[in-house]
């Protein structure tokens, strides 16, 4: 009797264990992408993360694109655009004929409701709201006219439009679901729709039939054009090559640089490393703490780092070494800072020298004042960065430099370490295709200026490169400002960021956006297993 | 009936007392889920998002505030995915209580027969499993965990799918303090007067260690598999974010680092109500399975 009790105790504990799948329905021509976080939210207005571009490319259009191998901006939603001569105001001519997944019609109003969500603050968006920069109101000209209005010229409006996060989405859906519920019924105009997101688990869609204003870049469609994707999620790095070969994902990103080096290896895979351009792994040097006050020490940290042997062992010889505070990917890049911190290990003794630093203890670190030569790194968890630092920890201790590491587990905590402003160096980076990335981090009163460096002209060369339209000055500030962000030393650069995808050789035609992180899958065909 | 209600009256301060203590925790970290999100914007689009969310209150009104809700029933959204905590425990709980569900079987036999094992003295049998149980209750869960993930994935690749692993590793863990428990239970009973006698009257040694023994031995035993609930659940939290299964282990610790204040609330008060549920449960088993102690 007791022992009937007892089992039907456990049975109720095993009956909460039961577990069924949802079956969906299925096409041949169905593709399982592997993405690498798992995402807080998938809202392209409101969220920033890199995974939600990967989808939502295919989801949506946006008024601009830029071409993946020109990266010249050609027509999106909007046919052509002008900009007025004090640069205040953008006037689109948008495309007609175009319907959203639900059948509402794209029009002037339509783009009108996407700024209105994305500009209120209600919306609380994280990035899309940043890359309009100062735009300040827009005007419905009439149907297929609008007038986007700034408060100062910001040359970098075009880049912003251009990207997933300003998407133009369908206004009746956005006016049926609250902020919160819009990520799960997402209503776009581009090549596929929506179909399901399942938090932590999946994000489904499935052709758009109905598409015919595709951005001129993409080939015909395919007899064998892929119809269905499935989105998954690879949180940790060392499973992912492990789901690519057992056929849980078709194709995958971010993989660890040594299984990309073994599957390019393996002829039932193909490796496609895409360039990112923007920021470049680095490690910011905080200008306001000593010893990195001192110009001779951050001079002497670059020399003292051998990037080759980095960029071999840890990344596998598969991203370039980085000379600048921009990967040489990226638009305006200025190659004159190629070579100028060599590896230089005489150099870098020279240096601290000079400055005064001697072991007089003799303990293998140079002290000055009795002060050993020390600097504390930030060491973030993510992009192999705990591998970097311990080349970095080597390589300095033969020229006497000891760093202290400081390992932070997550964002948030990386935040906190660097509030507290007792850093010499933390690693971070952000991507882009405008050079605009820098003004945040570079000028004196950037949001995010962690190097803490304050210079009249650099801010000027930086607020007039976001200002100015004409292509050769920016590319002039922008080459000047990368000039005196290396002069001055503000950043150890080690390496340009690759983003190092693979996928079964079932598909073929998968290519990436200028951006680098983005896929452009409305060409990707697929062989469909037997 | 009294005791119904003393059970009540104790859940209930137990839950504001966990309820409480995190709640102070989570305000002692630096740091927020605003600033995580928000870094790049200006300090007023913090300031007002912050304003949005109470945070510029006294302390003690916000935590008056947080108590009212939860007198409500009302856990929150979380700060990230501004999904109800509610909906979020929902989806994670089962997959957390299969692991906790597997890990436990697997436990219970294997610490029942380990201990019974390493207990009764087969020579050498029994030293290499009071080994295993030693290892089993010192050596940490990640170490094994790791170890585990890296044998396999080398020689099977597939971790992520292979559901066996994880509570596999926890219920090896967890199994080794019910060994050790079995083990020095039946070894404490082995020098009991009554066992004496029962050898002196020439029963047969094992009809004496299954009759005499092991009877009295396990039912100790019983009220601590209940209590490695707890046990289960922090390492559900490293299990979990070893294999990266999404339960409430792993759901803690994102939440936590993210500090996403309503969901690390929502987690612990579940877990505080399951742990009282299951010391419950337990209590009421051994009742049943002893009737000595309902007198």
């Amino acid at each position: 009797m007791r022992f009937f009790r007892v089992l039907w105790l456990l049975g109720i504990l095993s009956a909460c264990t039961g577990n069924a799948l949802p079956v969906s329905e299925t096409t041949p021509y169905k593709l399982f992408y592997g993405l690498t976080l798992s995402v807080s939210g998938i809202d392209p207005h409101i969220n920033q993360n890199a995974e939600l571009g990967i989808v939502l490319r295919q989801v949506y259009d946006t008024l601009v694109y830029r071409h993946p191998e020109t990266r010249e901006f050609v027509p999106g939603l909007a046919t052509s655009w002008t900009i007025s001569e004090d640069g205040l105001i953008y006037t689109f001519k948008l495309r007609e004929n175009v319907t959203f997944h639900d059948g509402t019609l794209f029009n002037a109003d339509a783009v009108a409701a996407n700024l209105e969500r994305i500009m209120n603050p209600e919306t609380a968006s994280q990035r899309a709201r940043l890359l309009l920069g100062p735009l300040t109101a827009y005007q419905v000209v009439d149907n297929a006219t609008i007038n986007l209005i700034l408060s100062e010229p910001y040359s970098p409006l075009l880049d912003g439009l251009s990207q997933v996060y300003t998407a133009i989405a369908s206004p009746k859906a956005l006016k049926e679901y609250s902020l919160l519920r819009y990520q799960y019924h997402q209503v776009g105009t581009g090549p596929f729709k929506f179909v399901e997101y399942v938090p932590e688990d999946r994000i489904v869609i499935r052709r758009n039939p109905d598409y015919a204003w595709q951005p001129d870049f993409y080939a015909p469609l395919a007899e064998n054009a892929v119809q269905e994707i499935e989105f998954r999620f690879f949180r940790d790095p060392a499973t992912r090559a492990a789901a690519l070969e057992s056929g849980d994902a078709d194709v995958m990103g971010e993989l660890l640089p040594l299984d990309a080096r073994e599957l390019a290896n393996n002829p039932e895979f193909t490796v496609v490393p895409a360039a990112i351009p923007g920021q470049p792994l680095q490690f910011y040097m905080n200008t306001a703490q000593p010893p990195t006050n001192n110009l001779a020490v951050r001079q002497a940290l670059i020399y003292a780092t051998n990037r080759n042997a980095i960029v071999d062992a840890v990344y596998q010889g598969f991203s370039p070494i980085a000379w600048g505070p921009l990967a040489a990917v990226t638009p305006f890049y200025n190659p004159g800072v190629v070579d100028v911190y060599a590896y230089n290990l005489d150099q870098a003794q020279t240096l601290l020298a000079g400055a005064g630093y001697e072991d007089s203890d003799n303990d293998g670190i140079l002290d000055l004042n009795g002060a050993p030569l020390e600097v504390t790194v930030i060491q973030p968890a993510w992009g192999l960065v705990p591998e970097v630092t311990q080349f970095l920890q080597d390589q300095w201790r033969s020229v006497g430099i000891r760093a202290v590491i400081e390992p932070v587990p997550g964002f948030t905590s990386l935040l906190e370490e660097v509030e507290k402003g007792e850093y010499n160096m933390v690693s971070f980076d952000a991507f882009g295709l405008d050079p605009v990335v820098l003004n945040a981090r570079y000028l004196s009163s950037g949001t995010v200026n962690w190097t803490g460096f304050s210079n009249p002209e650099l801010d000027n060369l930086l607020l007039e490169a976001a200002r100015q339209s004409d292509n050769e000055l920016r590319r002039v500030a922008y080459g000047q400002s990368q000039a005196i962000i290396m002069q001055q030393a503000l950043i150890l650069p080690i390496r340009d960021y690759v983003n190092l995808n693979a996928h079964s050789n079932r598909i073929s035609d998968l290519r990436f956006d200028p951006y680098g992180w983005f896929p452009l899958l409305y060409n990707v065909t697929i062989t469909p297993d037997d | 009936m009294i005791n119904i209600l003393r059970f009540a009256a104790s859940a209930v301060l137990t839950l504001w007392l966990a309820a409480s203590l995190t709640f102070v925790a989570l305000r002692l970290l630096p740091g927020d889920a605003i600033q995580a999100q928000y870094w790049e914007a200006s300090a007023e689009l913090q300031a007002t998002l912050r304003q949005n969310l109470h945070w510029d209150e006294p302390i003690g009104v916000q935590y008056a505030r947080f108590l009212l809700a939860l007198l409500r029933g009302e856990l929150g959204v979380s700060l990230y995915t501004g999904r109800p905590v509610t909906e979020i425990l929902a989806e994670r709980f089962l997959p957390t209580t299969e692991l906790a569900f597997w890990s436990l079987s697997i436990a219970v036999v294997w610490g029942i027969l380990g201990g019974i094992i390493a207990a009764i003295d087969i020579t050498v049998i029994s030293a290499i499993f009071r080994l295993i149980i030693g290892l089993a209750v010192s050596v940490p869960i990640y170490w094994t965990g790791t170890l585990v993930i890296f044998v396999v994935a080398i020689h099977l690749g597939g971790v992520r799918e292979n559901s066996a692993l994880p509570a596999l590793v926890l219920g090896f863990h967890t199994g080794g303090v019910i060994a050790r428990s079995v083990q020095s239970n039946i070894q404490d009973i082995k020098q009991a007067d009554f066992v004496r006698t029962a050898h002196a009257k020439g029963l047969f040694p094992s009809y004496i260690v299954v009759q005499h023994i092991l009877r009295v031995s396990l039912l100790p035993v019983v009220h601590m598999i209940a209590l490695q609930a707890g046990f289960l659940l922090s390492g559900a939290v490293i299990t979990e974010s070893l294999f990266q299964r999404a339960g409430i282990g792993l759901l803690l610790l994102d939440a936590v680092q993210g500090r996403d204040y309503p969901v690390v609330q929502g987690v612990v008060l579940m877990i505080a109500t399951v742990f009282i549920l299951l010391n419950r449960f337990a209590e009421l088993l051994t009742h049943q399975l002893d009737p000595r102690l309902n007198s």
